[in-house]
């Protein structure tokens, strides 16, 4: 994988998600779509298992840092980068049964990978709120059903996101996971012979 | 291979990030002091030039599509010029009793707390990545003079809520809106100039206020006249003496309860998760004592 274009798009998609996102909320209830985890997805569809993981787990933090929250406007670092931990990992696991090539299964999985990422998000929030002032007022119900709607809002940047970046795939300089181990048993045949 | 790069390799560093993660959301808050530094530092030096341009190139697309609406309210300014000085008479009425209260708790002794605020217009250069935590962020730091609990407030007289943090450059308001922000006293305008009962209004959670009506101790039934498009004024001891009668919004729609109290829904005459720009009412330095006790010129 080639890490400086990887961070080329992630620093453009993350700004997307602060400067556009907010003008694609519908009204008062910021039910608006997510940049980040079609990319994270995109990435999780072709990448190895360890640096797809990597990818989700810092796009996650940076996004928490970008987060500030309660009334004291503090950031809290972790519930973001789990969540698209998970989900990147839901990705990996589901893409072997997967067309990977296609906008569509990109769609899907983003609104699978999403769901599964605001579930660990509002989770966290839920057993914070037990013991901090901050979580007064919250509602884990109202925030998973907003949270739920935006996932499904995803559908239209994922499917956006596809057709933009599944043709430049091979920018990305992805191996494929499958040949590659094809390989590495074709090196090591001779040795284990020896 | 040497004991150290097992502990160095991608898949156990990685693992001990997740674990140090899972430590880290769900730590109290007071414990986070140095987050802010690494989101407000690097982080925010390194997406700022990108959020930026694209915030400028999506800002020309909007504006351009709202301008096209524009002929059609000429009359904004003078609106919003009749709407500033009505908030000012009642203000000095409201702070004209507070001097009153004041000066008669002077006399026995208490201190007299000017409280006049210092006026700065900031602009709205972003929320969180996360929409849901509602925070906003404005253009004016502690190099300008901003402090936490400054208040923020659009259109001259709609309040939009309390600065949360102040950083050098920028700083963190907090809408009323906002289950975070808590309970508000407001008070139910009957006329331009007559008051009505008082309510205590908390956020709904879809940028709305909602609260039961307080009623006064001479008419503790339903208030008939108690409708909806009633102007809802601040009037929370809570707030700074300044910010009393700054608008909270509009009464959207009154329900009753099973006690049969009535239940009132605010909304703010501006959607406060879209302003583009406010007024950050800076409370003013109190002058430092001199060692004779007297304040210097």
């Amino acid at each position: 994988m080639r890490w400086p274009v990887v961070a080329f798009f992630a620093y453009v998609l993350l700004g997307m998600e602060l400067a556009v996102k907010p003008h694609l909320a519908i009204g008062p209830t910021r039910i608006a779509p997510s940049f980040i985890v079609p990319f994270i997805v995109f990435i999780a569809m072709s990448a190895p298992m360890l640096p797809t993981l990597w990818v989700a787990l810092v796009l996650g933090a940076v996004f928490d840092l970008l987060s500030p929250r309660g009334d004291g406007a503090v950031p809290v670092l972790g519930p973001y980068a789990l969540g698209y931990l998970i989900g990147a990992f839901l990705t990996l696991t589901l893409r072997g049964v997967m067309f990977r090539r296609s906008p569509l299964t990109m769609m899907f999985l983003a609104v699978l990978a999403s769901l599964i990422a605001e579930l660990v998000v509002v989770g966290f929030f839920t057993v914070r709120s037990v013991y901090t002032d901050s979580g007064a007022g919250w509602s884990a119900g109202a925030e998973l059903l907003k949270r739920a709607l935006s996932s499904l809002y995803t559908l239209a940047t994922a499917g956006m996101l596809g057709i933009v970046l599944l043709p430049m795939a091979s920018l990305f300089g992805f191996q494929d996971s499958h040949s590659r181990r094809s390989v590495r048993r074709g090196e090591r045949r001779p040795s284990s012979t020896r | 291979m040497p004991r150290s790069s097992h502990w160095l390799n991608p898949r156990s560093l990685l693992t001990i990030s997740t674990i140090a993660l899972f430590v880290l959301a769900l730590m109290p808050v007071r414990y986070l002091g140095w987050v802010t530094w690494i989101a407000d530092g690097p982080v925010t030096l390194c997406t700022a030039p990108i959020e930026r341009t694209l915030g400028l190139v999506v800002n020309r697309f909007v504006d351009r599509r709202e301008n096209d609406g524009a002929d059609s309210t000429q009359n904004n300014a003078l609106v919003a010029r009749v709407q500033q000085l009505e908030f000012e008479l009642l203000n000095q009425q409201s702070e004209n009793e507070k001097l009153r209260a004041q000066v008669a708790e002077y006399q026995l002794g208490l201190s007299l707390n000017p409280d006049v605020p210092r006026q700065l217009f900031a602009r709205i250069i972003g929320g969180g990545a996360d929409l849901s935590a509602g925070i906003i962020k404005a253009k004016a730091g502690s190099n300008e003079g901003v402090e936490v609990g400054s208040v923020a407030v659009v259109k001259g007289v709609n309040l939009v809520g309390r600065v949360a943090r102040v950083e050098s450059r920028f700083c963190f308001i907090l809408p009323i809106t906002e289950r975070a922000s808590g309970r508000i006293e407001g008070l139910i305008m009957l006329g331009d100039k007559e008051s009505g009962p008082a309510c205590s209004l908390t956020p709904s959670g879809a940028g709305a206020l909602q609260g039961p009506v307080i009623y006064p101790a001479d008419q503790p039934q339903v208030i008939a006249a108690i409708r909806p498009g009633l102007l809802v004024r601040l009037a929370d001891g809570r707030w700074p003496a300044s910010s009393q009668m700054l608008v909270l919004g509009l009464i959207d729609r009154v329900d009753l309860a099973t006690n049969q109290r009535q239940i009132v829904t605010v909304r703010p005459v501006v959607p406060l998760d879209r302003v583009p720009e406010v007024v950050l009412r800076i409370p003013a330095p109190q002058p430092a004592a001199t060692p004779g006790g007297k304040t210097p010129p």
